[in-house]
Order: C-alpha cells, then structure tokens, then sequence
C-alpha cells in the first residue's frame, strides 16, 4: 500500500456557519449536512489533490453518526415529532455519502466502527487493504472522523483522510498486532497519527 | 471462495399474531415485530439473542465450542443498540457504535468488526468477512445482522411517507419494517450443501442520498456477474433488493429488463420478514440459503442489496 496524500485536521473548533461558508466555495450544497458531515468534508475538501480516480473507494471510521443531530432527534421523538430529513442526514454513512459524491467516487463505500480504545481505528485501513485484495479497488480515501459530544468532551474533534493505492511494489507496512505495541495513547487520531509516523519513517 | 456452511435466523416468518399500536392518534399495524416480545428491546436482551443466534450458527456449521473465539465476526445494523436507549434515558454513556461488539465477548471474540452502511450493513460486513477468507487473513468468518424496532426510525420512515400497510415488492408503494438477527458461518473450505459466494461488486451511486437510478444498479450487478465470469443466462433466480417503495422498485425492475432481457425467477423475501434495514444482508442471505436448499447442485444466484447513501452490492452465490 502507498500513501499518495494525507490531511490531518483537528481541534479546529469551527461551527457550522464558518464550516458552510468554506465549503460553498469549493461547490459543495451544504443544505442538510450534519455536523460530522461538515467536519468529513471540511477536512476532505483540504487534500492537496482532490481530482481522484472516480475508481476510489471509500472507507471511514466513525465512533457514532452525529451526536448532535441524533440528541436532536431523540429530543424530538419523545414529543412524538419527527422531521423526515433528520433521519437522511443523520445516517451513519451520509458523511460518506457526502465525501464520495464531492469527490464524484463511484466504488465501494463504507462505514465502520471506530473507538478510542484498543485497536478499532484499524478497521478501515483492513478494509480497505481486503477491497484491494479483491480487486474491487485500486485507490482508496481512508477516513477517520470524531464530532465532539460536548464543550467538555477531552476528545477533539475533526477528521483525518489518507490517499492510498494498492502498490504491491511499496513497503509493506504491517499494522501494530495488539495495542500494547502503543505508546499510551488515548485517540483514535493519536493512534492514526502514530501509525502514520512510523510509515513514513520506514519509507 | 467463501462456503456458507451454517446459518441461523430468528425473524417473524411464521410466527403468530401482528403487534399494534397508536401514534399520532392513528392505529399503526407492526406485522414483522414479532420477534422480540418486548419493544424497545434491552440491551442485555439484544446481546442474549446474539450470542444465541452466533452459537447456533457455529454448531450448525459443525465447529468445536473451543475455537469459536478465534473466529473473527463482522457485524452489520443501522440502529445497533438505539433501542436500548430508548429503553432507558440515561443511555448512552458513551456514543460508541461498537458497544454492541464489545458487549458480545461472552461468545470470546478477540476480532470484530462494526459496520454502518444504512440497509446494506450486514452485506458489507458479508463482503469484508468474504474478503478476509479470500486474503487468508483467517480460515473462517461469522456474520452477524441484527436489527430491533426503535421508535426513532420508525416515526422518521413514518414521517418520509416510506411506510406501507401490507409488503407488495414491485406492485405497491412503501416497505413494511421489520426485525431479527441472523448469523452466517462462512470457512474456506468446500462442503456438500452450502451455497458459495462466487464474486462480489460494490458501488456507490453518487446522485441522490435516497434514490438510485436503473442504470447504476444494472453497472453493479453487470460487474458481479463479471466477477463470477457467468453470463446472465446462467442465473437460476435473482434475490431481489425489491424494497417496496415504487420509484427504487421500478429502478431495480428496469435494471432487471436490461441485463437479463428476460422474466428471471424472483426471490423477493422482504414480504416474509419485513425490510429488516441493516441486517438483511444476513437475514435475507440466510433465507435464499433456505429456499434454495433443494436445487440442484451448481445453481447460480444473483443477490441485491442497495441502500440509502447509494450503497449498493451485488453477490453471485452458487449451489454446491
């Protein structure tokens, strides 16, 4: 696997109005967008190359879909309201959804459970590596995003995106076996970031 | 290839009497909630019929109780433990989608996977534990699809017009939801009697969150076929995604028309169990596994599995 670009973009602490306005200019319709959305997009939106092959898969790591939208709903529901376009934009995989169709990739997509603890920020570079391994891909976006829950929330919010093609001549990089091959690290973005030092080192 | 060698499926096919309940001052008939006696369902009963159903599946495929826990299980949901929430305020403590995961340890998982890919849940997670058998990275895979009523979807599909009172894929407008859990044992290796999952595509169709047009579904299922190196006139029956709702049902009908230029035989399963969202990638594969049981050996079957985020896969099984 070779990583052909990266952004890192987190603790920005942006709200949605400025987060709107900056991608209204590279094209995007915000209308409707959750917060996670607008944060997977903000930070996608930031790859310094953003013409990819429509060939490219998608795989993002989410820890929940968004917390504020879906404390919204659950709000509304207990007074028995419902608003039809909550549900859409709150799917677990709208931000994918949304990152795909603003980069116009039209191959598999998907969205898996990422958390903090142990080893789960994994799971989509594994996905990603047995899409190649199927030849349903040979180019993928690997996401990672984190909506705070709150003001008080000790995690950081923002996303973390990686190009990365399947190049049998590149280093192999192996993924850490356990988590104890961490340093003590409390983020799955830590935990990305680590990763992502160690192969760049190794390069 | 991936063998389907042991299934287990507890959904309402069958079962007795359909639930009722008012909203909004209106009777709403809920035919397929007839799994879980209670609604919503507690956790400790959602982790319960989970590690029920898994053990099921694991003795149906002939595996010793002590390798279970070397077994790496994929799930697939779109509410997961929303219910449980519903249940007791409190919850969450954490907004964590894998809490489900986690809380199965009692089966001794040491690799587990979580995905959230709306309807098409369980089908990816089918698809990443066909591709980790495919790779090598293990010898066999569980996959779990589960899905429980929760207020919370149902008010909102209520709320977008999508619901019907009675299932009639191809014929009517609206889904009726369901639930259910089902697991699928998967290895490598052949067995008289499983199906084989031959190839699978996957696309995401990028126009519209909610709705696919024909020709991106025709592309995904044309690329399976592809994969499988069969020809349409090979297939033996199409597992329908036939959802319900009649603008995604004439997209799938049309794509239908073009690629097969024939009436090829449908399995259109939802009107047995309910559009059980993301778990009928598992519920749904273990009931063409039922159905199919007495073809004859080498049967191919194409199986369609779309959802909201233009998600969509298409898996060619065969009759071993």
């Amino acid at each position: 696997m070779k990583l052909n670009q990266q952004v890192i973009w987190r603790n920005r602490r942006m709200n949605h109005a400025d987060m709107k306005n900056i991608l209204k200019q590279s094209g995007i319709d915000t209308r409707r967008l959750s917060r996670q959305s607008l944060i997977a997009l903000s930070a996608l939106m930031c790859l310094p190359e953003t013409r990819l092959p429509e060939q490219t898969a998608l795989l993002l790591g989410v820890s929940f879909s968004s917390v504020s939208l879906m404390r919204k709903m659950r709000q509304n529901v207990a007074q028995n309201v419902a608003m039809p376009l909550d549900l859409l934009a709150s799917l677990h995989n709208a931000p994918a959804f949304q990152a795909a169709k603003a980069l116009q990739l039209r191959v598999a997509g998907q969205v898996c459970a990422v958390w903090h603890a142990a080893d789960e920020w994994q799971t989509p570079v594994r996905a990603a590596q047995r899409l190649f391994a199927l030849g349903l891909a040979e180019r993928a976006l690997i996401g990672w995003v984190y909506e705070s829950h709150d003001e008080h929330d000790e995690y950081d919010e923002g996303a973390i995106w990686l190009d990365v093609s399947a190049d049998e001549a590149a280093p192999v990089f192996r993924l850490p076996e356990t988590a104890s091959a961490h340093p003590p690290l409390t983020h799955y973005f830590d935990r990305v970031e680590h990763w992502l030092s160690v192969w760049q080192a190794g390069e | 290839m991936s063998y389907l060698t042991g299934y287990f499926a507890h959904h309402a096919a069958g079962r007795t009497q359909p639930i009722s309940f008012t909203f909004l001052q209106q009777m709403h008939c809920l035919p397929y909630f007839r799994v879980w006696p209670e609604r919503p369902i507690s956790h400790a009963t959602l982790q319960q019929t989970c590690v029920h159903a898994l053990q099921q599946a694991a003795m149906r495929a002939d595996w010793q109780p002590e390798s279970w826990g070397d077994v790496p299980l994929f799930i697939g949901s779109t509410g997961y433990t929303l219910a449980a929430y519903e249940r007791d305020p409190q919850l969450p403590s954490c907004y964590d989608l894998g809490e489900l995961a986690k809380s199965l340890t009692p089966f001794g998982q040491v690799q587990h996977e979580s995905y959230a890919t709306s309807c098409t849940s369980a089908a990816n997670a089918l698809l990443n534990a066909h591709a980790a058998l495919m790779s090598g990275a293990c010898e066999r895979a569980l996959v779990l699809g589960v899905e429980s009523f929760n207020l919370l979807s149902f008010l909102h599909f209520f709320s977008l017009n999508l619901l019907a009172n009675e299932y009639r894929p191809f014929a009517g407008d609206g889904f009726v939801l369901g639930e259910g859990v089902a697991v699928l044992a998967l290895e490598k290796t052949p067995r008289s009697g499983s199906l084989k999952l031959l190839a699978v595509a996957a696309h995401t169709a990028i126009e519209d969150l909610a709705r696919t047009e024909a020709d991106c579904l025709q592309r995904v299922m044309q690329e399976a076929l592809f994969r499988a190196q069969i020809s349409p006139d090979d297939i033996a029956a199409v597992k329908t995604h036939g959802v319900g709702t009649a603008a995604s049902d004439e997209a799938e009908n049309a794509a239908l028309q073009t690629l097969f230029g024939r009436d090829v035989p449908r399995l259109n399963l939802k009107p047995h169990i309910g559009h059980t969202l993301g778990a009928s990638g598992a519920l749904e594969t273990a009931l063409l596994a039922e159905r199919s049981v007495d073809d004859v050996a080498g049967s191919l079957y194409l199986a369609n599995f779309f959802g909201f985020g233009g998600n969509l896969l298409s898996m060619v099984w065969q009759r071993v």
